[in-house]
């Protein structure tokens, strides 16, 4: 039978953040800089933890010295590529509005957005319209958020997994409690906070892969399991945006990673080219096809089949 | 397909077990072994932070089927 300690002094701040992704890890720099008392509680850590774990290298962003000041006109071209279609319209105009904000507190974090001296934005894009993919060098992008936390004062709490919010009387949250998994006994940790945000990321384990050579069912991380949402909703919290799926497109049977950013161009199985916009493999654009014809692996596996039969 | 931990390169610092996004390391008493294979993500973080690069990383065949080394030098070079 496993036995639980119980740690005895409660944690107290002002802030706490459930989850040390790349979201979380922003909020505590941000809470911090404005003197909030901030901690992080991550189940695995901060490091290394959640879909940013080892890198990532290109950003959707909106920079108005490269892109123009027709705003209106960028959110459609942005809504017209890749999951464009599956957006929140104000959750995405949002970001775009302040994505150079983020760019430049990356920059002085020490994340490298521009490796090869200028903006150089790549992939995902028709042929004569303005690219949003900004490539940058995030190969260290987690340690570095990580440092800047730190830097300001948060505490950052590892291997400390957030099962349930606290709520009081009035429903209000009032903190959570989690578990320290750290040595081979748990140890069960209660925390109070004056708000509490929660960032954990996808939800990855819902139903199993339908594919036996994809591990998992998708290339986020395997370990982001939703269970922060599903924590938000029996504390009481109004749930938005459920019906907009993480939708991707890729071949079967493989892991999906590589369609995002690649270079090619995609064709069907007599080798001709699928869509107008390439016939030469381009790492400026990409091919854009299957992001903006989302069945097309289906369709034309379809149109094989019905051939043969 | 979880990772291979050199017996003689590594010393023990519980590095890898500590960063693991998955937590599929663990330190055991004569050594670190990953402890729960299947739930490997591939991410790499074991073998990129390893002071001692004593970690080597394995590929489910699905993955080496359409892996190419990218050559780091041109045709002129």
């Amino acid at each position: 039978m496993m036995t639980m300690k119980m740690r005895e002094d409660i944690i107290k701040c002002d802030f706490l953040i459930v989850g040390g992704g790349i979201a979380g890890m922003q909020a505590a720099i941000t809470g911090s800089a404005l003197g909030m008392d901030v901690v992080v509680a991550e189940k695995a850590d901060t490091r290394r933890s959640g879909s940013g774990a080892t890198g990532n290298d290109h950003f959707i962003c909106y920079i108005p010295e490269y892109h123009g000041d027709d705003f209106e006109e960028i959110l459609r071209e942005i809504s017209e590529t890749l999951v464009g279609p599956w957006q929140d319209k104000d959750l995405l105009s949002l970001m775009m509005k302040r994505s150079q904000e983020v760019i430049e507190l990356w920059e002085s974090y020490g994340i490298n957005m521009r490796p090869t001296g200028k903006w150089n934005f790549e992939g995902h894009s028709m042929p004569g319209r303005r690219r949003y993919h900004l490539k940058y060098d995030g190969h260290d992008q987690k340690p570095l958020l990580t440092k800047q936390a730190l830097k300001n004062g948060c505490r950052i709490l590892n291997k400390t997994t957030v099962n349930e919010l606290l709520t009081d009387d009035t429903g209000r949250v009032v903190g959570a409690i989690g578990v320290n998994i750290a040595n081979d006994e748990p140890e069960l940790v209660v925390f109070q906070a004056k708000a509490v945000l929660v960032c954990t990321g996808h939800s990855v384990r819902i139903y199993p892969g339908m594919n036996p050579a994809y591990p998992f069912n998708a290339s986020n991380c395997p370990a982001d399991t939703g269970s922060g949402i599903a924590m938000g909703f029996r504390a009481g919290a109004r749930l938005v945006n459920l019906d907009i799926p993480y939708v991707h497109a890729g071949p079967s049977m493989f892991q999906r990673c590589g369609k995002a950013t690649w270079i090619g161009v995609l064709t069907d199985y007599y080798g001709k080219p699928v869509g107008p916009f390439v016939t030469k493999p381009t790492r400026e654009l990409g091919d854009v096809t299957a992001d903006i014809w989302q069945t097309v692996f289906r369709e034309k596996c379809r149109t094989v089949q019905d051939q043969y039969l | 397909m979880p990772p291979i931990i050199s017996e003689e390169k590594c010393v023990k610092c519980g590095l890898c077990a500590q960063i693991c996004p998955l937590d599929v390391i663990k330190v055991e008493q004569k050594r670190i072994i990953v402890k729960y294979p299947d739930e490997c993500w591939h991410c790499r973080a074991c073998a990129i932070d390893c002071p001692k690069q004593a970690i080597t990383m394995r590929y489910p065949l699905s993955h080496m089927m359409l892996h190419v080394d990218v050559p780091t030098k041109t045709k002129e070079e």
